[in-house]
């Protein structure tokens, strides 16, 4: 199976048309286009970075900040789990999986670092202390990081201040869900843990992350520069 | 899994002061006119989007909605087990307890206001396990984005829980498009639908009467 392109997991061209309109369109324009096409993230996030900036220059850019490094977290995960060969030796169903996970996961961090601009932390080193290397630890951490994700962003989703990033949190916090029901039913368990998923707060996930020790000052060890398609 | 506690997020986070701001704008963009009918009965009316701030009224507008939705599910998944087995008939009875779950929030929450909550009545329509299957992928995926559409525009103290139940439709949605071979995660960010295309998408699979 080739790279996945932005063009496969993208297919009503939302997220590249959204991007694109972050600095070319007007705000009216990228609303009609977010109805059409359902983009709520886009539409959330319309407008300059410099705009959203000013416009949210507490609470809710302090909450994107620490999304933007959880989209760093995961997406380095699965962009590691490429380099290092892991996801080459998956069967061709769960290879695509993680292919998917990866290039969202990197879609995600492209666009609140557009829309956070100069506010946009830099990207931490990690380490996944072989979490990468083989395909079952691969396989486990990525149902915990997707359920932890999902948590993250029904926690975060009443919590902000400007509706417009609601909207936002509710579109990306079912794409985490999914993500989280697809790694457990690949994984062979029941992919609903519960009738209502449980939210955390911003200190339950920090703590979480921290107990992973992922976060390294050292840079990463992999095997191979390769880059997958479309790494943000 | 996740080993002991060493590292943290390097520039962490901080909680500022809160932060004012119009949301008039965007929710006349986004509140939604339409309705929902079930077995060809008007069941529930949809607020024009003029009076769009979040108040109890249209919390009780978008929840009414929702619990008609959750209702639609919990008759779907009861009627149709009879004619499945294996996954399918697994994915049924877990994805119907929590459709059951979800309806006793909604109830709790529009405090005995519910109104006439309808009948449905799928017939032929999930009589096969094939059938039945591409419906309950349409079904969960529909109601995953009207509820994706309708998150920001309930009152902060609802938020949280409906954001909770979104997640879990989510889930079912990824899990039935598994089991029949689509996607799970075909966007990276999932798109909404408006009542008006919620009804129109569900009249068309004939999941609701005209």
């Amino acid at each position: 199976m080739s790279d996945l392109t932005l063009e496969q997991i993208d297919e009503d061209g939302a997220i590249q048309e959204g991007i694109a309109a972050l600095y070319g369109d007007t705000r009216a324009d990228l609303f009609r286009k977010a109805a059409l096409g359902g983009t709520a993230i886009l539409a959330a996030l319309a407008g300059p970075p410099a705009a959203f900036a000013a416009r949210s220059k507490t609470r809710d850019v302090a909450i994107f900040q620490f999304g933007l490094n959880f989209e760093y977290l995961q997406s380095t995960f699965y962009t590691e789990a490429e380099q290092v060969g892991t996801v080459a030796r998956m069967n061709r169903q769960k290879a695509f999986w993680a292919k998917t996970l990866g290039a969202h996961e990197r879609a995600h961090v492209a666009i609140i670092k557009k829309v956070l601009g100069s506010a946009a932390p830099k990207k931490p080193s990690f380490n996944f202390r072989g979490n990468t290397d083989t395909e079952s630890q691969f396989t486990k951490t990525a149902v915990a990081m997707e359920d932890l994700t999902t948590a993250l962003l029904t926690g975060i989703a009443p919590t902000l201040e400007d509706r417009h990033l609601t909207a936002a949190a509710f579109s990306l916090l079912t794409v985490e869900a999914r993500h989280a029901a697809w790694a457990r039913h690949l994984a062979g368990v029941v992919p609903i843990v519960r009738a209502f998923d449980r939210r955390k707060n911003l200190d339950e996930v920090d703590r979480i992350v921290a107990s992973t020790r992922f976060i390294s000052s050292l840079r990463p060890k992999t095997t191979t520069k390769r880059r997958p398609r479309y790494t943000g | 899994m996740w080993g002991p506690s060493e590292a943290r997020f390097p520039g962490g986070w901080t909680v500022g002061e809160r932060v004012g701001h119009t949301r008039g704008d965007f929710l006349r963009r986004t509140l939604i006119a339409g309705g929902i009918l079930g077995g060809g009965a008007l069941i529930g009316a949809w607020p024009e989007g003029a009076d769009s701030a979040p108040s109890a009224k249209q919390d009780h507008r978008i929840l009414t909605f929702a619990l008609r939705l959750e209702l639609l599910q919990v008759a779907f998944y009861e009627q149709g087990a009879a004619a499945l087995q294996g996954e399918l008939l697994e994915f049924a009875e877990v994805v119907g307890r929590a459709e059951r779950a979800h309806a006793d929030f909604l109830r709790s929450h529009l405090g005995g206001e519910t109104g006439n909550e309808g009948r449905f009545e799928f017939g032929d329509t999930i009589r096969n396990a094939k059938t039945f299957a591409a419906k309950a992928h349409l079904l969960e995926e529909t109601v995953t984005a009207a509820y994706i559409g309708q998150g920001a525009n309930l009152t902060a103290s609802l938020i949280a829980g409906f954001g909770e139940l979104t997640s879990v439709e989510a889930r079912q949605a990824a899990w039935i498009s598994d089991i029949i071979g689509k996607n799970p995660a075909p966007h990276a960010a999932d798109p909404a639908m408006t009542a008006g295309e919620v009804v129109t998408a569900l009249r068309d699979a004939a999941l609701l009467g005209q």
